[in-house]
């Protein structure tokens, strides 16, 4: 029984380079941007309430510091993607991407966080010219869960849990489109997660869930998906997306001048106004606004100890006027009061992270294989 | 949680690429509440079904804080009162030391392997405990104590053959003063095995004590009105019966008048002479002469000139020939010092008026040196009363009020008379009776060893060669040493390092930080600085790892009053 490659090469009859095996990580790590608005976003208002500037919630938080915290669940997506060969179709040559993903929720209770749900799969991305005879989704589908058994069948060093095509457009990097497509996964392995939260109702009006990064997830155009957009929409009613980087300049004001000055000038304990957000790309509305957690002369820049919170808007009336004003309050208070502790010196980022989610994105890394002993497996 | 064989599991065992699991040691980590105790015994899970034993070492507690700053920033900036929804993720991690593997794999444990709170069973495989020949007990063990629903007492015995020989003699036992911790563990230790000898009868031994201080062991053998519930417990869990010392003498240096120099109570003095078991000791120049290097130990003599008097006088040439008391030994002394005096060729007249100066002041000034000893006032020789000593007996020699010259004169004549009576020395004058009755072992048992046996002790002093001599050949020849000090860094190393077993009783992080101790694993150091009364650490070639044990308090009377 051999590797997976030659397994590979096996199925699909052609044969793959040798090729210098790596992590993608680092070399590709600007390439999946969570925060891709590129739509001036802040014009509608998202919340029920009309001010003007910024908003303090200091007495709120303070007041929510001597009850039970609301966000008790904490989720966090990760990938680590490797090139693990080249393989030629025609007179082009693909490389085959390889990419372990984990997505993990971590729950607190009596201030103590622990690991509620855990997933790890390893997946391998190959070029969708693998599958020309396949017509539609449905096709692809059932060729790529074939070519995973085949796979699973003709070697036994590894489990691959998924095989997924990338596009290969000309004059595209083939790398980052396959990366890209492990990127989709993961996010669609959240979603489910999501859903599994719901169910067992893990999530709920005592039990709220904080995603790390944005809740804009890519319009399916397929009905049939199970994560299509409207099935799921009322599982976030109690999910709050809290991204750590975005791009402040893509924040358009009313005049069409930027926010990003707002943003910056935001005091602790100051959120901005929600605001509604729709794109094409995306499905739904969300409600967007900006919380300050931590004092800018503190740390690096005008941004940091800022977050983006994002939250899916569900109801009709949400849709409609957006969130209530005091809900948006509560969460911003609720997210003031998981400021602390930090994880300075252990993450860059820390000023803009929650220490809840940082130690469910630890958890997932302390899973992952040892990239080394991950790379020989195929 | 518990494993198969029943211990709780407390965590799993991490080996990293920076602290790996060796031969001798391995780390575990456990929850941050789990009450773990250095010398709490662990038990691992290891390879082939076995079960690799470990003792704790060092405990330390970690956060994934990076640094000071970052707990800093974590309150709002040095916000005092600010608060947080989630704990700091923090567990504790544990180095033990591998002490032992029920199949003997020493290979390292593995990463990820249970680790659990030991049985009594694995407690004793783990500290070899088990199965131990001619058991004495030596103390009392308690562990995990601060985990809920595992503490487990058990007593430890000893094979009594490493402590009083034939396979491994001598104690040493060391310790700040005042703590109830060197005497009075001696003292139990002592108990537990005249007990023991007077059950089983296996070996033939006899003990002399030497008080040094107050009245500390005058009354050693009246029973103690001091015993509380616990220690009723201790003494029944451990088989022992509630008896004092049996078979007791007490000797005390004569005084002035046909009084004694001593601290004891008069009324008690009393009881004991009228029993027959007080004595007043004296020492004559005919008999005892041969001690009187014994003045000397803390001199200088580095042209042997001293040492040359002395034998001169011995060897009874002239003048001395005709000498045969003390007084006379004196008069002659300096007829041999005065200016155009007899004197003799070799040792000048300088060296025998130093000589004089010294004699005299002890000869002098103490009243135990008389050369009439009435044996129906009490006074005996102690040399004659050693001879005597049979299996069982227990002497206890009173040298608290003597001032440090005589108290080493004392000593250093006990431990001469005894080398002699197990040399066969005294066998021409003694009977077939008597000689059948010499004790197989004779126990020692000297406090401030300091003052005898010091590192800067000079090398040509007497009591030096004879403390070395019996540390050296004493198993054999079934003497054995027990000696206390404050500072065991302050002794002859060759006394300490033929002692078989070692007790470390509390004493300070100066003594702690001497070579003598660098064996001892830091957090133990650091623990021997913390150690309350009647706790102690004790090192035995029969257990595998230091032991933190208990005793009980003694059963003796012990007379702590003012003068």
């Amino acid at each position: 029984m051999g590797n997976v490659i030659k397994a590979l090469e096996q199925e699909t009859g052609k044969t793959c380079f040798d090729t210098y095996r790596r992590c993608l990580d680092h070399e590709r790590a600007s390439l999946i941007e969570y925060d891709e608005f590129s739509h001036q976003f802040m014009k509608e208002q998202g919340e029920t309430e009309r001010f003007s500037g910024v908003r303090d919630i200091r007495q709120i938080a303070i007041d929510w510091q001597a009850r039970q915290p609301a966000f008790r669940l904490f989720m966090d997506g990760s990938r680590r993607t490797y090139k693990i060969a080249d393989m030629p179709i025609g007179s082009q040559v693909f490389p085959i991407i390889a990419g372990q993903v984990g997505v993990a929720v971590c729950k607190r209770e009596n201030r103590v966080l622990s690991p509620c749900r855990f997933t790890l799969h390893v997946v391998l991305a190959v070029p969708d010219k693998l599958d020309t005879e396949g017509k539609n989704e449905k096709q692809h589908r059932a060729f790529l869960v074939n070519l995973a058994q085949k796979l699973n069948l003709n070697q036994s060093r590894v489990k691959i849990d998924a095989v997924l095509l990338y596009p290969t457009r000309a004059n595209e990097n083939f790398e980052d489109k396959g990366i890209a497509r492990i990127q989709e996964y993961m996010i669609e392995q959240e979603k489910e997660m999501v859903q599994s939260l719901v169910q067992a109702h893990l999530i709920n009006d005592r039990s709220w869930l904080i995603k790390d990064g944005s809740l804009e997830y890519n319009r399916i155009s397929d009905q049939n998906d199970p994560f299509v957009f409207n099935r799921i929409r009322s599982n976030y009613k109690r999910v709050v997306g809290v991204s750590k980087s975005f791009n402040p300049e893509l924040a358009k004001l009313k005049n069409g001048r930027s926010a990003a000055g707002v943003i910056a000038k935001l005091q602790p304990f100051e959120r901005t106004p929600a605001a509604m957000y729709r794109t094409e790309r995306v499905d739904g509305k969300f409600a967007v606004w900006y919380v300050r957690l931590r004092e800018a002369r503190k740390t690096r820049g005008p941004f940091d100890g800022i977050v983006k919170v994002e939250k899916i808007l569900v109801s009709a009336d949400e849709l409609e006027y957006g969130l209530e004003t005091s809900e948006v309050d509560n969460i911003s208070a609720w997210l003031m009061n998981e400021r602390n502790p930090v994880c300075y010196g252990k993450d860059d980022r820390w000023a803009n992270h929650l220490y809840p989610v940082y130690l469910t994105e630890t958890f997932i890394k302390s899973k992952y294989r040892g990239n080394i002993h991950f790379i020989n497996l195929f | 949680m518990s494993t198969e064989q029943g211990g709780k599991v407390i965590g799993r065992v991490a080996a990293l690429e920076k602290c790996p699991t060796t031969i001798d040691s391995f780390c575990f980590w456990t929850d941050k509440n789990t009450l773990l105790n250095p010398f709490d015994v662990v038990v691992v899970d290891h390879v082939n079904g076995s079960k690799t034993f470990g003792v704790v070492e060092e405990i330390s507690h970690i956060t994934d804080s990076e640094s000071f700053l970052s707990e800093f920033f974590s309150n709002d900036f040095g916000n005092i009162d600010s608060s947080s929804l989630t704990d700091r993720v923090g567990m504790n991690y544990v180095s033990a030391k591998v002490v032992g593997n029920t199949k003997n794999i020493f290979i390292p444990v593995h990463n990820g392997a249970k680790v659990s709170l030991g049985t009594k069973k694995d407690i004793r495989d783990a500290l070899g405990l088990n199965d131990i020949k001619n058991p004495v007990v030596c103390g009392y063990l308690e562990m995990y104590t601060g985990v809920e629903d595992a503490k487990i007492d058990l007593p430890v015995y000893v094979n009594s053959d490493f402590i009083i020989g034939p396979e491994g003699a001598h104690l040493n036992i060391s310790g700040i003063s005042g703590l109830a911790t060197k005497t009075s563990y001696v003292m139990f230790l002592l108990n537990a095995l005249q007990q023991k000898s007077m059950q089983d009868r296996k070996q033939k031994v006899a003990y002399i004590l030497m008080n040094v201080k107050g009245r500390d062991l005058l009354s050693i053998d009246e029973g103690s009105n001091k015993l509380n519930r616990a220690d009723h417990a201790m003494y029944k869990s451990m088989g022992l019966g509630e008896v004092p010392f049996r078979n007791v003498k007490y000797f005390y240096p004569y005084g002035e008048r046909g009084t004694v120099k001593s601290y004891v109570r008069p009324e008690v003095l009393e009881r004991q002479l009228q029993s027959g078991q007080g004595k007043k000791f004296k020492y004559t120049f005919n008999d005892d002469n041969e001690c009187l290097d014994l003045l000397f130990s803390n001199i200088e003599d580095p042209n042997q000139t001293i040492e040359s008097i002395i034998n001169y006088i011995i060897s009874k040439q002239h003048p001395f020939d005709s000498v045969d008391s003390w007084e006379s030994m004196l008069r002659e002394v300096q007829s041999m010092g005065e200016k155009g005096g007899s004197g003799n060729k070799e040792i000048s007249v300088m060296s025998w008026r130093k000589f004089k100066r010294i004699v005299r002041k002890s000869i002098e000034t103490d009243k135990m040196f008389n050369d009439v000893v009435d044996a129906s006032k009490n006074e005996v020789r102690l040399e004659d009363e050693i001879k005597n000593l049979k299996a069982d007996d227990v002497f206890v020699v009173d040298i608290a009020k003597q001032d440090e010259n005589m108290q080493a004169f004392v000593f250093g004549s006990v431990m001469q008379a005894v080398t002699k009576l197990k040399l066969g020395e005294f066998d021409e004058d003694m009977t077939a009776e008597q000689r059948a009755n010499i004790p197989d072992r004779i126990v020692i048992f000297v406090d401030e060893l300091n003052k005898y046996a010091s590192a800067d002790a000079p090398k040509s002093s007497p009591i030096l060669r004879l403390l070395l001599d019996i540390a050296e050949r004493g198993r054999s020849l079934g003497i054995v040493l027990f000696s206390a000090e404050q500072f065991k860094s302050a002794i002859h190393k060759r006394v300490t390092g033929n002692c078989s077993t070692h007790v470390y009783g509390r004493t300070n992080s100066i003594e702690v930080s001497d070579k003598t101790y660098s064996f001892v694993p830091s957090t133990y150091k650091n623990m021997m600085t913390r150690l309350q009364q009647g706790q102690c650490i004790i090192q035995n070639p029969v257990f595998n790892s230091l032991l933190k044990i208990k005793f009980p308090n003694p059963l003796y009377h012990q007379d702590k009053g003012e003068n």
